[in-house]
């Protein structure tokens, strides 16, 4: 497993385009745009440009667009730019200066679980519906 | 273990990656990588693919490589391929290595 995953290290920085990545780890700086299944950026690691991956974990910074399935911040992390998710969890100390949408279009989505797009439409009906009887 | 890149064998990579801050800082090619590195020391793999330059202290090559390499010392395993220049102080080439291109001395005695 951890052969198999591209590692940027701490003092490393890249510039320019990454493609076919599977799993990639970022301690070091990346100024470019991936495609991947899953994304981490370490504390010491800071990654701007676009993302597009299944599951993103951030711990250091990032500024871009990211269009993710699951994104997890964690308490380091400092993030700005755009954030369109299925699933979000902010942890208590992340800085987040961004615009977050979620579940950005149903269309472009992956179909690997049809039962879990649909809770998600029963809880936007739900916030829906809540917010409507506090108005 | 964090001052290791790492590129994975399937993954494609084009631009410049320069990790001559930190000191002692390793690079290793498995994949496919297009562009410029600048390191301490580089390893490109069996199976991995390089376009581009290379400065480096030390490098060793056992993937196929078209371009220029600078680095104080490199090792050139069975496996490699490589066609163009070479720039180096010492230098090993092992049994079996393709090898065409220029061949000179880093610094000039």
């Amino acid at each position: 497993m951890a052969e198999k995953m591209t590692t940027i290290g701490a003092g490393a920085h890249f510039k320019g385009k990454i493609s076919n990545a599977s799993t990639i780890e970022v301690s070091g700086i990346v100024e470019a745009d991936v495609a991947t299944e899953k994304l981490t950026i370490n504390e010491t690691g800071k990654f701007g440009g676009s993302i597009n991956s299944k599951l993103v974990v951030v711990s250091g910074s990032y500024d871009g667009n990211m269009v993710a399935d699951s994104v997890w911040l964690m308490p380091s992390s400092r993030v700005s730019g755009e954030i369109k998710y299925k699933s979000l969890q902010l942890d208590r100390g992340a800085a987040l200066n961004c615009r977050v949408i979620q579940n950005w279009d149903e269309k472009e989505t992956i179909e690997d679980d049809a039962s879990n797009t649909g809770e998600q439409k029963v809880n936007e009906n739900n916030k829906q519906d809540s917010s409507v009887g506090k108005a | 273990m964090a001052d290791v890149t790492y590129i994975s064998p399937e993954i494609k990579m084009d631009g410049t990656l320069d990790v001559t801050s930190a000191k002692g800082s390793t690079v290793v090619l498995a994949g496919h990588y297009k562009g410029e590195m600048r390191a301490v020391d580089v390893k490109l793999e069996t199976g991995s693919t390089f376009n581009g330059k290379i400065f480096a202290q030390s490098t060793e090559i056992g993937g196929k490589v078209n371009g220029d390499i600078q680095t104080k010392s490199l090792k050139l395993t069975s496996s490699a391929r490589f066609e163009g220049s070479i720039l180096t102080d010492e230098l090993a080439i092992d049994v079996g290595a393709e090898v065409s291109g220029s061949i000179s001395k880093l610094q000039k005695s």
